[in-house]
């Protein structure tokens, strides 16, 4: 079998790229499908501690394309859910440490046995985006409503389109009363600049930097905003027509009504 | 919240808008970033407009400026905007 190597990128950093891969990952895995994480942030690991397998990383990526030992050994298996997997990135190598060819074998390697290979690419433009960007057949733009990332979105849907094709985008962090303020690019402004399809909205919610601390995804526990977006989002990956809720901050009459008359 | 600001709210309005001048910031910079105008080809365009113009019409060289402006509606279209200011010849013979 072949699976789908997806890279996630962004090319500002602090939008959520490893919030999303982690989220992502766990909520496709939970949906019976193989999943291997790849934490392309060689230098700078993170994406174990987001999981909360920190304790548990033996081999990195760097010892499997050096070839200090074998992919399966480097794989770190989520005691939650058991069809997901991660390769935790190098934290004292360089960038240089790997190059396009060797990720590329990696997930070719890796998708005859997973249905899905997650790269998660460290912010920038350089060598490591470029590492991750090779390994993939897939993007996704994980961006804020906010002027600096959105114009890093745009430079980097500019570069994968050369490669990759037409990336898909990820809005993080909506904060739905900014919005209706008036004071928050929404999903139309945003889509308006960067003319890409939407893959999602994650509302701003603090359940994410709790499951930050715990090391447990928000899409474990039910019921979080920005869980049952990421869980939607897997389900739109997986091909299912999953409407996006409207996020606009353009309130129905009713909800206006109502405002006018209880004052909130 | 204040009566005015349920009003506001009811007509779907509130807050500073402060999006608004994101938006437009942002399909500025992006306009230039995607055609690659960096400051510099853009002033070595200003000088050759200027020249072109100067060809034909007297105008003042002092002060012109050209102004590139991005549209809000339709992301292939650029305003390009230079007014002149007329030499003091091409005033005299409209005299």
């Amino acid at each position: 079998m072949s699976g789908r190597a997806i890279v996630v990128t962004s090319g500002k950093g602090g939008v959520g790229k490893t919030t999303a891969t982690a989220n992502i990952g766990l909520s496709l895995a939970s949906r019976g499908q193989k999943v291997v994480l790849i934490d392309g942030d060689i230098g700078l690991r993170n994406l174990d501690l987001i999981l909360g397998v920190e304790n548990r990383v033996v081999y990195n990526i760097v010892d499997v394309v050096s070839g200090r030992c074998q992919p399966r050994q480097a794989l770190v298996k989520d005691k939650r859910i058991s069809s997901l997997f991660l390769i935790p990135a190098s934290q004292i190598d360089q960038k240089e440490a790997i190059n396009a060819d060797q990720m590329r074998d990696l997930s070719t390697q890796l998708k005859e046995e997973f249905d899905f290979v997650l790269i998660d690419c460290p912010a920038g433009i350089e060598q490591g985006f470029r590492n991750a960007v090779a390994a993939a057949d897939e993007a996704i733009v994980v961006t804020t409503p906010d002027v600096s990332p959105v114009r890093d979105a745009d430079r980097v849907i500019g570069l994968l389109q050369g490669s990759l094709g037409e990336p898909q985008l990820i809005i993080n962090r909506m904060s739905m009363a900014m919005v209706k303020r008036g004071d928050m690019l929404d999903q139309q402004d945003v889509l308006d600049i960067l003319a890409i399809r939407l893959l999602g909205i994650v509302p701003e919610d603090e359940a994410v930097v709790i499951a930050g601390n715990k090391g447990a995804p928000v899409v474990l526990n039910g019921g979080s905003p920005s869980g049952d977006a990421y869980g939607r989002i897997a389900r739109r990956i997986l091909g299912e027509d999953v409407p996006i809720p409207e996020l606009n901050g353009h309130a129905s009459f009713a909800k206006r009504l109502g405002q006018f008359i209880f004052g909130r | 919240m204040t009566l005015t600001e349920r009003i506001q709210l009811f007509f779907g309005k509130s807050g500073s808008g402060s999006k608004d001048a994101a938006k437009n910031r942002l399909l500025l910079v992006l306009q230039d970033d995607r055609l690659g105008l960096t400051g510099e080809k853009k002033e070595a365009l200003r000088k050759d407009i200027l020249a072109a113009i100067r060809k034909h019409l007297d105008i003042d060289a002092e002060g012109f400026t050209m102004e590139f402006m991005s549209s809000a509606t339709d992301q292939k279209e650029m305003r390009v905007t230079a007014p002149v200011q007329l030499g003091r010849g091409a005033v005299n013979l409209s005299k």
